[in-house]
């Protein structure tokens, strides 16, 4: 089993990944993580927009104030289109499938009728 | 090498002197050149000079040492890789091949490709996969060579390639027709060298010279950054969360309600193959070579004579605008990336979990499949470890499966 736990990195990925990392150092006191060259605290591990994303996709309660970063408004913007579309498109086949319906109910409800007048020898 | 990048410009410029426009496709073809047994697809409508173009190059490369098939007259014969000696066959009763001209020529033209009869797009098929061909039972090996080829798109084809023939490629470049400057100096050209465009081409280089070329640009080093970006770019073409490949459904059909609906994968129907990211290596070597540099844009602009040939869109309006705008958003992507520091939260990620960081790799995966990709791998790997729950991580909340992988219980 062991062996499928592990992760091969190949040299050239290595390098892709520690220049990007030098590019962007990442300075990691505790549970916060702030982004060096622009020097600025980021506590979006307390605060930031991954709260509500638990709070959507893990059921967690959210708290009083919830922070919501663009990209990730944009990102539950774009769900909720998607779901909207959805939600048009599964409309239409209800209405489709009501007419029909009420087409096959008004068809059967004829046929009755013309079995009770042969039965009543019309 | 000096003396060999200056040939080559030579012959860049032996060749556009003789042919008018169409100036990038020129340079991709002599880029194309620059590594061994090269092959390149020129497409283009009837009487815009696509065998012109073909003639250019391999007289320039290979000087006379060049054998063209022609597709239309190949629908009847089908004799490109060998025949059998009769007289051999009839005094001694063995089996001779006599190796046809065009398996031992150094250029090799394939004009109207796509009107190749089913046998010799077959032995042209094998010879750019394995280096060899067979005849009669018998193989001969096929040292370096430079192949070009050429089809019209518009033509109705006498048989249809399968699409791993055309992936045989490495490139294929599209020529438009002239402008109306252009026609101008078309008419003066012909007047220059007498209608004689092709005859007058010169042998810029020798076979040695552009073996030797051939090997300093292959033992070029590429950045980690340009490697990284080569791969980017064509893993963001060939990505599917649902598994495209191996999917009977494919898009858009396969792409309903999916997350990333909007994403440049849902509107690729067949991605591009693994030799993508080779040519594309090899590119970038070339420009590295010739150019001196090579960077994102002109990988994005490779891109375009890359793709064309190995993948179908969900709906083509205008193949070359509609990868245009592909690459445009793969642009925007890779900005988009490059705002997230997602590759420095995956370096952190890499050496060890760090819940925080995972927080921040989970919203990052949720705008990046190709991020994804590799978090849920760290992700199966955690969960195995029990550092992080099933139910915790983004593949389970969001319903993606790596493929072939198995979750049980934790799906």
């Amino acid at each position: 089993m062991c062996h499928k736990m592990k992760i091969i990195l190949g040299n050239s990925l290595k390098e892709f990944l520690e220049s990007q990392a030098k590019k962007n150092p990442i300075r990691a006191d505790g549970s916060k993580f702030s982004w060096e060259e622009k020097n600025v605290q980021s506590d979006r591990v307390e605060t930031g927009s991954s709260g509500l994303l638990d709070a959507i996709y893990l059921k967690k309660p959210a708290e009083g104030t919830v922070v919501v970063e663009r990209s990730v408004a944009a990102l539950i913007q774009e769900r909720i289109s998607n779901l909207e579309e959805e939600i048009t498109h599964l409309r239409s086949r209800i209405r489709f499938f009501k007419i029909a319906i009420l087409i096959f109910f008004v068809g059967a409800m004829m046929l009755v009728g013309e079995v009770f007048i042969l039965l009543r020898g019309g | 090498m000096g003396n060999l990048r200056e040939k080559f410009q030579g012959l860049e410029n032996e060749v556009s002197a003789r042919f008018i426009g169409n100036k990038d496709a020129i340079h991709a073809i002599i880029l194309d050149q620059l590594h061994q047994r090269s092959a390149t697809l020129i497409r283009a409508h009837r009487g815009l000079g696509k065998s012109t173009l073909m003639l250019l190059l391999l007289k320039g490369l290979c000087g006379d040492d060049l054998v063209v098939i022609s597709g239309a007259s190949e629908v009847k014969r089908g004799e490109v890789v060998g025949r059998l000696h009769i007289p051999s066959l009839e005094r001694e009763g063995v089996e001779k091949v006599l190796w046809a001209a065009f398996t031992k020529s150094k250029g090799k033209g394939l004009d109207e490709v796509n009107r190749l009869n089913p046998y010799t797009s077959a032995n042209v098929h094998h010879m750019m996969q394995f280096g060899e061909v067979w005849a009669y039972g018998q193989r001969t090996a096929i040292e370096d060579y430079v192949l070009l080829a050429n089809e019209n798109p518009g033509d109705p084809t006498t048989f249809m390639h399968p699409p791993p023939f055309y992936d045989r490629f490495d490139i294929c470049v599209y020529l438009s027709s002239l402008t109306w400057r252009e026609k101008f100096l078309l008419q003066e050209l012909i007047e220059k060298y007498e209608g004689q465009l092709v005859g007058s081409m010169p042998q810029m280089l020798s076979l040695e010279e552009l073996q030797e070329a051939r090997k300093e640009v292959s033992s070029l080093r590429l950045s980690s950054d340009i490697l990284g970006q080569i791969n980017l770019l064509v893993r963001d073409f060939q990505v599917c969360i649902r598994n495209r490949e191996e999917s009977e459904v494919k898009p858009p059909a396969l792409c309903e309600g999916c997350h990333f609906i909007r994403d440049i994968c849902s509107s690729i129907k067949e991605p591009p193959s693994e030799r993508s990211t080779a040519v594309l290596t090899h590119l970038a070597k070339a420009m590295t070579w010739l150019d001196g540099s090579v960077n994102f844009d002109s990988l994005l602009n490779a891109g375009l004579w890359i793709l064309p040939h190995r993948m179908a869109l969900v709906r083509v309006r205008n193949l070359l605008q509609d990868l245009n705008a592909l690459l445009d958003r793969e642009k925007a992507k890779t900005d988009d990336r490059e705002a997230r520091k997602q590759w420095a939260i995956l370096n952190e990620l890499y050496k060890g979990y760090t819940p925080a960081l995972y927080k921040l790799g989970k919203e990052a995966a949720s705008e990046d499949i190709v991020f994804a990709e590799e978090l849920m791998r760290l992700e199966d790997r955690w969960v195995k470890e029990g550092k992080v729950s099933g139910e915790e991580t983004i593949s389970v909340q969001m319903g993606w499966k790596l493929p072939g992988s198995w979750r049980g219980e934790r799906a």
